[in-house]
């Protein structure tokens, strides 16, 4: 797996250049405060500035290139290694570049969209590192895709029981059925909210309308309560199968819900990282542009 | 209506078999998603794709936004449909076959083979990609908000400025760009903006420095409003060289660090890059080379600056009251003419034309009251420099020098050497005469003319001729007493020539005093700064750099070399030592010489 080993790809080989990069921009840094106060326009500074500019590029260009699975130069490891290395490195760079001058001006706002890309990014490192093993354990090792068959099948079979049973019963199992919500909007992705309804019964509580049906509690509820009133044995059976497939239906259902939203925490991040990555390469080019406008 | 669905399986036997299924709708709805009337997966199958309506005359599929469906071989988004037609999606076909007794509508149905279950999740949003979230849309959206407010409208903004049209307050301008506030006083250059709705195109904004976009900022900038600051080379001097010229202001005066205490660049590598070496550069221009402040002779000993008398001295001559007048004048228009003279302090004797002994003043046994430092040299406001030492401000005061020669006559004028005589020939004629006015009037002073202890001892011997001819001699003792190299009157501190003439009138020129007011016109040295050193205070502080308490002449120059500032300083951080850099005493823009005559307008 790619999240397991990108910290310490090949003993950690990005770790020393991040720390051996950091440590020549400290003794560079070190050398200012002569000729000029220490800051972006010495010489030190510019070095330093073109240093960190070559790192963003170079990271932006890494963030498309490791996603390039047929590519052959490197792993994707070995990508996403020197990616996160560098890209904690930046923040170093960039900070030692600005000096710690800082207002309200577009050098200083290169430099935060810098910390912003970069703290995203963190947050994305830390859903790669933690997220994956969560997810292989609750889809139990099989694709996502397997889990929608079974629930699909579970759906058929529900109906198919169901529209043997009386008509309360098939509308109500039918209904939960169709009202069955996975994912949905960010927030129901994210959170992993349950909208899905179900019309129960006339007569029963909220009979004949919606009601809410979190977790399929409502309607598995329904079709027990009615084993224990059936007057035919052959319904019973029907009514305990039914039973039954809705509780395996729920366990699907639960396992779908939680690999959507731990897939969604893992993708979550990206959503920032990549546009705030692309106002940054703007925000520099302004920097870098404006530098020399008035100099 | 009354639909009949009819499902077309294929059984284990491979036979088709039909199952019908009854529902009542008013549209029959199809698509992924569970709700469906017909549920369709597969790629191609949107959640919810398609509707057929009967409600109107004519049967019709009718396709949600940007979806397609393909009847009789035919993609289209909505079509009528008869009976017989079939509908192709996603591999998935349908017919529309006549309905049996009791139904509306029938259709037949029959699934892919091929398309698996798992497609299922098409049904649902299951990914954020499918969400209002879009990577692609914020990139653009933070990307061109980026762009208009760092560059786009501040660049507008400052083409609108230059060509003098006003622009709304409120719009991000060049300002954005500004690394760092500028220092207080350079603020009122972008003051004028601050007045909501107006923007005064003239010059009051950035642009007032950076004339030129893509250009450093240029000398007539500065010098708009910083008109009166001399170069660092004269441009005499400059061609004498082989310099390009002096760098621009800008290189080493930086704003937008916020503190004026960056407003020059002081670093001590500016000067050294330049003056380490004295040959290559300077051409025939005699510039010592200099290395730094350290120890090691990486700075040259220090030259003083010297005031030196012109070599033509002006002679004393007054027969008459206006021609003394005028030679008294002349003595002191005279001072303007001394030159400044830049000799090593090795070396260099001061040529004041004062007799003075430090020693002898600052001996207790010498002097009725013990004098210090201070009794004489007070310091300047500017804490550098000392108020120039004059006759009245330093040498009468407390009674200690008198210009009297007797305790019945007036004081001898100072600085008037032709005037004097004229008082001293005055008085002896009145005394003559047996003025009754003239009564002993400083009896009572402690007068210390040098050698003469008591006022009334006659100088010469006693006079039998006629009253006006001892007046007259009586007077020409006592002007030969002032001035002649043997007297003790006003030759004790003056240097007098005497050309041994009759006429006592212009037998005796007073050479004119100058004492230097500042040794090192182009450097700064504050001796408030210096008033303490280490454990010495007091007299003990300025003692350690002067030798005065072993000067016994006016000529010895009690100004140190540069030995003596190492003991304390030096160029680099050091535990025991005081840091200095080369504008800590040089001053990179020249003074004004005006300071080395200034003494001389006091004297």
């Amino acid at each position: 797996m790619i999240h397991e080993g990108i910290l310490r790809y090949r003993n950690a080989r990005y770790l020393w250049v991040t720390l051996g990069l950091l440590a020549a921009s400290v003794l560079l840094y070190s050398t200012q405060g002569g000729l000029r106060p220490a800051g972006g326009g010495t010489w030190q500074g510019y070095t330093l500035g073109t240093l960190g500019a070559l790192v963003i590029v170079w990271l932006a260009w890494l963030g498309i290139r490791k996603r390039s699975y047929s590519s052959t130069a490197g792993t994707v490891a070995g990508w996403t290694s020197a990616h996160v290395y560098l890209g904690l490195a930046l923040v170093g760079i960039a900070t030692l570049h600005s000096a710690g001058r800082f207002g309200w001006n577009v050098h200083t706002l290169a430099y935060a969209l810098t910390c912003a890309v970069v703290f995203t990014g963190i947050l994305g490192l830390y859903t790669y590192l933690s997220f994956p093993q969560q997810l292989s354990a609750n889809r139990a090792g099989g694709p996502r895709s397997q889990l929608f068959a079974e629930l699909y099948a579970l759906d058929q079979q529900g109906r198919d029981i169901a529209a043997r049973c009386n008509a309360a019963i098939n509308t109500t199992v039918k209904t939960s059925i169709e009202r069955t919500a996975l994912g949905g909007g960010v927030f129901d992705q994210l959170l992993g909210r349950d909208r899905s309804r179900v019309v129960l019964d006339e007569g029963h509580e909220g009979g004949g309308r919606f009601v809410s049906n979190i977790d399929q509690q409502a309607v598995i509820d329904y079709v027990a309560r009615r084993v224990t009133r059936a007057d035919k044995r052959i319904e019973t059976a029907s009514l305990q199968t039914l039973v039954l497939i809705l509780c395996r239906r729920q366990a699907v259902l639960r396992r779908i819900r939680r690999d959507i939203l731990l897939t969604a925490w893992l993708k979550a991040w990206l959503y920032f990282h990549v546009p705030l990555t692309i106002a940054l390469i703007v925000a520099l080019i302004a920097h870098i542009l404006t530098t020399f406008l008035y100099w | 209506m009354n639909v009949l669905i009819r499902n077309l399986r294929a059984g284990p036997d491979g036979i088709v078999e039909a199952h019908d299924a009854a529902a009542v709708a008013d549209v029959v709805t199809l698509g992924s998603a569970a709700d469906r009337t017909i549920q369709l997966l597969g790629r191609e199958v949107a959640a919810r794709h398609a509707e057929i309506d009967a409600s109107g005359a004519t049967l019709k599929i009718r396709c949600r936004r940007g979806r397609r469906i393909r009847v009789n071989g035919r993609d289209g988004a909505s079509v009528p449909l008869a009976v017989g037609d079939r509908i192709e999606l996603g591999g998935h076909r349908l017919r529309i076959i006549a309905p049996p007794g009791g139904f509306d509508v029938a259709i037949e149905v029959q699934l892919s083979t091929t398309i698996e279950t798992s497609e299922f999740e098409r049904a649902f949003r299951t990914d954020l990609d499918q969400t209002w979230l879009s990577k692609r849309g914020a990139s653009w959206l933070l990307a061109t908000m980026t762009l208009l407010v760092t560059l786009g409208v501040p660049l507008a903004m400052v083409f609108l400025h230059r060509e003098g049209t006003a622009t709304p307050a409120g719009l991000p301008d060049d300002r954005l760009w500004s690394p760092g506030p500028l220092i207080p006083a350079h603020q009122h250059v972008i003051a004028d903006r601050a007045i909501p709705g107006h923007k005064d195109a003239a010059g009051k904004a950035c642009n007032a420095c950076h004339e030129r976009l893509f250009v450093h900022i240029q000398d007539p900038a500065c010098k708009q409003c910083h008109n009166n600051v001399l170069d660092h080379v004269d441009r005499r001097e400059l061609e004498l060289t082989r310099l390009d010229g002096p760098p621009r202001c800008a290189q080493c005066h930086l704003d937008h660090d916020g503190g004026a205490s960056l407003m020059a660049v002081r670093d001590d590598s500016l000067c050294v890059a330049c003056h380490r070496d004295q040959h290559s550069r300077f051409g025939s221009l005699a510039v010592a080379a200099v290395a730094g402040f350290a120890d090691g002779g990486a700075h040259p000993d220090f030259s003083v600056t010297l005031l030196k008398p012109p070599a033509a001295a002006p002679a004393t001559t007054g027969g008459t009251a206006e021609q003394c007048a005028e030679s008294d004048a002349e003595l002191r228009s005279s001072l303007a003419s001394w030159v400044p003279s830049r000799e090593p302090v090795k070396t260099a004797h001061e040529q004041s034309n004062l007799k003075f002994s430090h020693a002898q003043h600052l001996d207790p046994a010498q002097v009725t009251a013990a004098l210090g430092c201070a009794d004489c040299h007070s310091a300047e406001p500017d804490g550098e420099h000392f108020v120039p030492v004059t006759m009245a401000r330093s040498c009468a005061t407390g009674g200690c020098h008198q210009l009297t020669f007797d305790s019945r006559a007036p004081a001898l004028p100072h600085g008037k050497p032709c005037e004097a005589m004229f008082v001293i020939e005055d008085f002896y004629a009145r005394a003559a005469s047996g003025d009754p006015t003239l009564t002993p009037k400083h009896r009572e002073l402690a007068l210390r003319l040098p050698d003469r202890e008591n006022p009334e001892e006659p100088v010469v011997a006693p006079c039998t001729g006629p009253a006006y001819v001892c007046a007259g001699r009586r007077a020409a003792a006592e002007i030969e007493h002032q001035f002649a190299p043997k007297g003790s009157g006003c030759v004790s501190c003056h240097v007098v020539n005497d050309s041994g003439a009759g006429d006592i009138h212009n037998r005796f020129a007073v050479m004119p005093v100058r004492l230097t007011y500042d040794y090192f016109p182009a450097t700064h040295f504050r001796h408030k700064d210096h008033l303490v050193q280490k454990d010495l205070t007091g007299d003990a502080a300025c003692l350690s750099c002067h030798r005065a308490k072993t000067s016994q002449q006016s000529s010895d120059l009690m100004i140190p070399n540069i030995g003596k500032c190492l003991e304390c300083h030096s160029d680099r951080p050091a535990l025991d030592k005081v840091t200095l850099q080369c504008v800590s005493c040089h001053a990179y823009h020249p003074m004004s010489i005006m300071r080395l005559s200034r003494g001389a307008q006091q004297q």
